[in-house]
């Protein structure tokens, strides 16, 4: 166009908001940290059957026990050791981390759906809506989620979906009120109402004005929630009432570790800081999202 | 004030009936309460006779009324498995848990809040830094596996302290830090957040200027005023850490109601879980409608609204 090159600042670019938030992610220390962790990790789930040495389930009981390689008698066949049933603890770890991958973001999926739903009609449509939607909340938050959660699954019967299933059903509460309040916000705003003068159906005004606008904050809550459903499935594991064995889910193995304590500490500290190692990373991940998306942050 | 805590009552009141009713719908239609009562190698009949006996064959509306009218009167029903009152039972080892408790709150408390006045006095420096990278940590850290480390470590390695059982007052140092150290990043947080924002008040700056150590303006003007929504949180918090004690009482072998909870839930004894689900579900509401009343009484804002 004529008019662009007359314009004094035609040498000088500037960088789109994209370009900003990419730049400030690359600076952000935390971000990045979690991020490359994560995505470590990540790969080593997806890649598992071509990583892992040995075959998660194979039992070899001439092999039980085998000390870690930082002993002096561990071996590099076994890096990570044996556990009690000469299972190989690194192969058990890699698959593990799928276990935990899976269940952290099916329920995250799962919740995030419904949290969001009773959050942002609750926000934008106020009223009885909202009476409702808080007293729901307000009675979830009430609930021994935790206890609940147990008592469930161990009367329907441990599996891998039945645990996804209930977090999914319970742990939706901080997503419907991160976007309540998101949505409350937006509701006046003057897009919002342009949208409504012009005829635009809620559904359309909620998906294409308000849904947007709110992402950054959905994706803050649902990597954080991807964490409490990790957690809270290593504990249900831990328990003994959620993921069933043989499969090699972390909260499993440390629980499988504990009659080893005296001997093989490192039973116990190997699983347990994967689970430490996965939340953490998650959660810098998500701190970082927070910090270069808020209004705030960009500075 | 009293219009609004008439109020906030109500609603807690409400909020307790409908978690009654919810925890007993859904404990009652995850499983078959008969069967299990029954045991596993019953037979059809034997399953049918312990349902009609003990009233299952009812509707599940007609058993709830029934079971929540007398929870009202203090009886919470028999429990299978022990042959006796599930009150009884309860409060033989509540205690335990509120001592447990109360023990983890305090460390948490002690912990929390001092770490955050520091990080408020020297914001964004080393010290300041290192409360942040601590709270961010111990978020991440399962308490089962901080409750196991703290067994490896005091009680395995350097045999300081006893790994499991409730019998002394040494068994419940580290149960009470595996359960309370996961409430002390909020509350750092929040002290830090408060004080920060007091401390940049005009009468601090007042105080000082009229020359007043240091000291006491930190301690009476500062943070008086910034521990308000502190302490609130912290009765929250109260709440939830003795739903979430279980895990804890288990890993260490507490006799609370936790560990009471679990074993119950492997056997089966619906009573003596629906009765502590209920109860922990009745002390969260009484401790966030006690965080709410006083947010109300201090800050006159919160009640016109």
């Amino acid at each position: 166009m004529n008019t662009e090159s007359l314009s004094p600042f035609k040498d000088i670019t500037f960088p789109t908001p994209g370009q900003m938030i990419r730049r400030q992610m690359l600076r952000h220390k935390g971000f990045m940290l979690g991020g490359i962790v994560l995505l470590l990790i990540v790969l080593i789930a997806l890649l598992a059957p071509v990583l892992a040495p040995h075959d998660p389930y194979g039992q070899d009981l001439s092999r039980r026990l085998i000390n870690p390689i930082w002993h002096e008698d561990g071996t590099w066949e076994h890096p990570l050791g044996t556990d009690n049933l000469g299972r190989d603890y690194l192969s058990r770890l890699m698959y593990g981390a799928r276990i935990s991958l899976l269940i952290g973001v099916a329920a995250m999926l799962i919740s995030g759906v419904i949290g969001t739903t009773m959050g942002v009609c609750a926000g934008y449509f106020g009223g009885r809506v909202d009476t409702v939607v808080s007293a729901v909340i307000s009675i979830r938050l009430a609930l021994p989620i935790l206890l609940v959660a147990l008592a469930i699954v161990a009367l329907v019967g441990g599996s891998l979906e039945i645990v996804i299933l209930v977090l999914g059903l319970m742990i939706w509460n901080r997503f419907a009120l991160v976007m309540r309040a998101s949505t409350q916000q937006l509701r006046s705003v003057d897009y919002v109402s342009a949208a409504k003068a012009s005829g635009c159906s809620t559904f359309r005004i909620l998906l294409t004005e308000v849904l947007p606008n709110i992402l950054n904050n959905l994706i803050v809550v649902g990597t954080l929630e991807i964490t409490r459903a990790i957690l809270i499935e290593a504990m249900l594991s831990f328990l003994g009432l959620g993921v069933q064995p043989p499969l090699p889910s972390w909260g499993l193995m440390v629980s499988e570790a504990k009659e080893f304590m005296l001997f093989s500490p490192w039973m116990i500290t190997i699983p347990g800081m994967a689970i430490f190692i996965l939340v953490l990373s998650i959660n810098l991940l998500g701190d970082g999202i927070r910090d270069v998306t808020a209004p705030e942050g960009r500075s | 004030m009293l219009v609004y805590a008439g109020k906030r009552i109500l609603l807690a009141l409400l909020v307790a009936l409908a978690v009654s009713f919810i925890s007993f719908m859904i404990l009652n239609l995850s499983g078959d309460p008969a069967a299990a009562l029954a045991g596993a190698d019953a037979t059809p009949e034997e399953v049918e006779y312990v349902r009609e006996k003990y009233g299952l064959d009812r509707p599940l509306l007609v058993q709830y009324a029934e079971w929540a009218r007398r929870a009202m009167g203090g009886d919470l029903g028999d429990s299978p498995y022990f042959n006796q009152p599930v009150k009884d039972i309860i409060g033989g080892r509540i205690g335990v848990t509120m001592i447990l408790g109360v023990c983890a709150f305090a460390f948490a408390v002690f912990l929390g809040i001092p770490l955050g006045v520091i990080a408020a006095l020297r914001p964004n420096t080393w010290l300041d830094r290192l409360a942040l990278t601590l709270s961010v940590l111990g978020q991440a850290m399962p308490n089962f596996f901080f409750g196991l480390i703290l067994i490896i470590f005091f009680g395995v390695m350097l045999r300081l302290l006893p790994i499991s059982g409730s019998e002394t007052w040494k068994h419940f140092i580290m149960p009470a830090m595996a359960l309370g150290y996961y409430a002390v990043p909020s509350l750092m947080r929040l002290t830090r957040t408060g004080m920060l924002e007091v401390l940049a008040s005009d009468y601090i700056r007042t105080a000082r200027a009229k020359g007043l150590h240091a000291l006491p303006v930190l301690f009476k003007h500062a943070l008086r005023n910034a521990i308000i929504p502190v302490v609130a949180l912290a009765f929250v918090q109260f709440g939830y850490m003795l739903g979430g004690a279980f895990v804890i009482e288990v890993v260490f072998a507490v006799r609370g109601i936790g560990f009471l909870a679990v074993r119950s839930i492997e056997r089966t004894d619906l009573p003596v879980v629906q009765a502590i689900v209920l109860l922990l579900a009745v002390i969260y509401v009484l401790m966030t409608l006690f965080a709410d009343l006083l947010n109300a009484f201090l800050d006159p804002r919160i009640r016109v609204k």
